[in-house]
């Protein structure tokens, strides 16, 4: 049996509006694989340095 | 090989699985390849617009701008979201309509939340009208149903839902309850947990919803009633007509025949006595008749052959012996004659032997 209104209602999220795209598109999170590979290796050349 | 070679590979790799999902509309298993394949890689473009073009195809008009947006920034050049964008933004009406059914969609959420699911449920198939490949309106109205029991239209939401998306979790676990439920209480459960129907009608006209008195559904069939009531009233006419005048008719008939039938045989009957009269009367009258008739050609036989046999003998015999013998046989004629009925035949012969007599007298003995 579906728990409604604890669970099932909760799994629904507000759609963004077309009039708020924008601010979507600025929270967007585009951090890839290549810019955690950099990351770790530009810490693991710090780290050698030191 | 190069890391960022592996790194290419592993999101085109993605992006393919993404592909053939998205291809047979897993539009739910191609949004998680194609994130992962943005992940592996953010600037793989054709991923990025496919994904975008999954989110248009379930409804999420907004998250498929984001992405082309973003896909444009990444490469402003020879880049199909670029023709995508326009193609959204030029359809300015079209536009406004999506943003109202999202907004009434959202709205929608709020009530469910208040214990609103009668408004709901009518705000939801408004944003399915103006939006029909909204998915999350289809779930959401999906659930209402199932919420209250009305599992065969929850059953029909679903089904659309899953034409929009085939392998939806939320879709799939729903249409499981809605045949769950179909199986535990079985078809009539649906009837006893429905509520009344509402004796009113509520639609849409632009923004305005509009609420009338629903149509009778007696209302509308007045005129079928109208002549089954006629046709009703002709066979119940027939039948009255059949079964209580009808026998009074064939009984008067009846008696009346049999009325003539006795008369005719009345008159049969007195008919059949005086024939029967009549033929007797004229057996009685035939046979005396007869009888008599034949005794006299006998008789007038008898006397021929006598007068022959006079003649012969008198030229043979003696004059007196032949007048005794013709005295004795005349006797015996007359006694004869006496016997018949023909009265005129013994006369003319009594006559004739007179004047036979008469002439023998006068003659010498």
């Amino acid at each position: 049996m579906l728990n409604y209104e604890e669970e099932e209602l909760r799994k629904f999220k507000p759609s963004l509006e077309v009039t708020n795209f924008e601010e979507a598109v600025y929270k967007e999170d585009l951090t890839d694989m290549q810019d955690i590979v950099k990351e770790v290796m530009a810490k693991k050349e710090k780290t050698v340095r030191r | 090989m190069d890391y960022t070679k592996k790194i290419m590979y592993q999101s085109n790799s993605w992006y393919n699985d993404g592909l053939r999902k998205a291809q047979v509309r897993d539009m739910s298993g191609a949004i998680v390849s194609l994130q992962q394949s943005l992940q592996y890689n953010r600037e793989n473009i054709a991923a990025r617009n496919l994904l975008g073009l999954v989110y248009y195809g379930i409804g999420e008009v907004s998250e498929a701008l984001v992405e082309w947006i973003i896909s444009k920034n990444l490469c402003p050049r020879d880049n199909i979201a670029d023709y995508y964008i326009k193609k959204v933004q030029n359809s300015a009406n079209e536009l406004e309509s999506l943003n109202q059914a999202i907004k009434k969609f959202n709205q929608c959420l709020v009530y469910c939340q208040q214990n609103g699911e009668d408004l709901a449920i009518i705000q939801l198939k408004q944003v399915i009208a103006s939006h029909p490949t909204f998915l999350k309106a289809y779930q959401l109205l999906a659930l209402i149903y199932i919420q209250m029991n009305q599992n065969t239209k929850a059953r029909q939401i679903l089904i659309e839902a899953k034409k929009l998306d085939t392998t939806n979790e939320l879709t799939l676990t729903y249409l499981q309850e809605v045949t769950k439920q179909r199986g535990r209480y079985g078809k009539n459960a649906e009837r006893s947990f429905r509520k009344p129907k509402s004796a009113t009608v509520e639609y849409s006209l632009g923004n305005e919803t509009i609420i009338q008195p629903k149509r009778s559904k007696i209302r509308d069939m007045a005129q079928q009633l109208a002549f089954a009531n006629i046709l009703i009233g002709m066979v119940l006419g027939a039948a009255l007509i059949w079964f209580l005048v009808a026998p009074a008719v064939n009984q008067n008939r009846s008696e009346k025949l049999n009325n003539q039938m006795r008369a005719y045989s009345e008159q049969i009957n007195t008919l059949e006595a005086q024939v029967s009269a009549r033929q007797e009367h004229w057996i009685s009258i035939e046979q005396p008749e007869t009888r008599h008739r034949k005794q006299l050609i006998r008789q007038r036989q008898h006397l021929t052959a006598m007068r022959n046999c006079f003649r012969f003998q008198v030229r043979a015999v003696p004059e007196n012996i032949v007048i005794r013998i013709w005295q004795t046989r005349c006797l015996r004629l007359q006694e004869i004659l006496l016997e018949t009925v023909e009265k005129r035949c013994m006369i003319h012969f009594l006559i004739l032997f007179s004047q036979q007599h008469a002439r023998e007298d006068m003659q010498p003995v």
